[in-house]
């Protein structure tokens, strides 16, 4: 009978398991109700990672993370907009605008490095339930 | 009145150097120019040009009980009335008086000197303008 | 965040001071020839210094700007000498160099590590 539905194992499996326990969704064990029962099987499990992936705890850390790096990036950029003023003021030197204009360049790679992490971790699982 | 804290400060001292040792350059000049000027232009009589000087000042800047020094500045072009004219015995001259000319109160070895010195002052206060250029381009550099 | 914002205020208070030194320097030379006149200086580094030896917190640390009355003074009051303060001109120059190096350098590190050597 397994070589007749064909050579996939884990079919095989199901299918046996269903035997042992006597859980066959059609009389007789019909293939075409072990191979649904197989695929809605495939199904809830990707649904089950899914609602993993929004409510585990890396999901929970990776919004306040982004959150605190665009909040940074936020207060550098605002800084970096103030500059012309305060430089006219007097109020900072050369050397003073250049450290203000590095610091804000570093905000915004690290707000990038944070998002292309996350995008890298959300593909990575994507690629996991298939 | 500028910012006392402004940026700009360092090249502005120098150029305040550089404005007054100017003017004292040109006071030297019209010094050596007149050496031997026994009547001055509009004159009705003999009247001996007077050495001028220059006289130098900080520049100093009061700002909220603070005083920031701003370089210098050249706090009047006065005569010499110390240095006394110069006595020739010369009755033939046009400008005699009782047979004496007369000359103007300059020394033309010490103006050739102090105009040395103006000179080596003014050129300190260019490599200065240069080097606060040279120190703001690092310093922007840092933000490459 | 904190582990990567630049953390070095000590750097950027030493290019200040740097700079400020320089300022005096350009003002004893505009000065040279007046009558009067002694030079200033800039006390930092060595304060620093100081401070590092006697195991103190270099946070309290100021830079002051001091009368330097050791020259011998002309008669007319002034003790600028020139060729003192051309050198002294370069050798801040140098300073600056140095530390606006230091400070790219950090900068850097931190860059490399965010972007992960690329």
């Amino acid at each position: 009978m397994t070589r007749s539905i064909g050579s996939d194992p884990s079919i095989a499996r199901t299918l046996l398991e269903g035997a042992r326990m006597g859980k066959s969704k059609q009389p007789g064990g019909d293939a075409k109700g072990l191979a649904d029962d197989f695929r809605k099987k495939l199904l809830d499990r990707r649904v089950e990672l899914e609602s993993q992936l929004s409510t585990s705890k890396v999901g929970e850390a990776a919004p306040s993370k982004i959150t605190e790096a665009l909040q940074n990036l936020n207060l550098e950029v605002k800084k970096v907009d103030d500059l012309t003023e305060s430089f006219l003021m007097g109020e900072k030197d050369f050397h003073e605008v250049a450290v203000q204009i590095r610091q804000s360049d570093l905000a915004l790679k690290y707000a990038f490095a944070v998002r292309n992490k996350l995008v890298d971790a959300y593909r990575e699982v994507m690629r996991m339930s298939v | 009145m500028t910012n006392i804290s402004d940026p700009f400060r360092g090249f502005r001292i120098a150029s305040s150097g550089l404005a007054a040792e100017r003017t004292r350059i040109n006071v030297i000049a019209s010094n050596l120019a007149n050496a031997h000027t026994t009547r001055m232009p509009g004159s009705d009589g003999p009247s001996p040009y007077q050495r001028q000087v220059a006289h130098f000042e900080p520049i100093l800047e009061r700002h909220a009980g603070e005083t920031t020094p701003m370089g210098v500045r050249v706090s009047k072009v006065g005569h010499d009335q110390d240095t006394p004219f110069e006595e020739i015995n010369d009755p033939s001259h046009p400008d005699a008086v009782d047979g004496v000319v007369r000359y103007p109160n300059v020394n033309a070895t010490k103006e050739m000197a102090d105009l040395i010195t103006a000179m080596r002052s003014y050129e300190a206060n260019l490599k200065a303008q240069e080097s606060f250029v040279r120190m703001a381009e690092r310093a922007l550099r840092i933000a490459r | 965040m904190d582990s990567l914002r630049f953390n070095d205020p000590l750097l950027v208070r030493l290019l200040g001071a740097v700079s400020e030194r320089g300022n005096v320097i350009s003002n004893n030379l505009a000065n040279a020839n007046t009558p009067g006149f002694t030079p200033d200086r800039v006390e930092f580094e060595s304060r620093l210094c100081d401070a590092l030896k006697r195991g103190e917190s270099l946070d309290a640390v100021k830079a002051e700007t001091v009368k330097d009355k050791t020259n011998p003074v002309s008669p007319d009051g002034n003790s600028v000498v020139m060729e003192d303060e051309m050198g002294a001109m370069l050798e801040n120059r140098m300073r600056y160099e140095t530390f606006a190096t230091i400070l790219e350098a950090q900068f850097e590190l931190i860059r490399s590590s965010v972007q992960e050597g690329r």
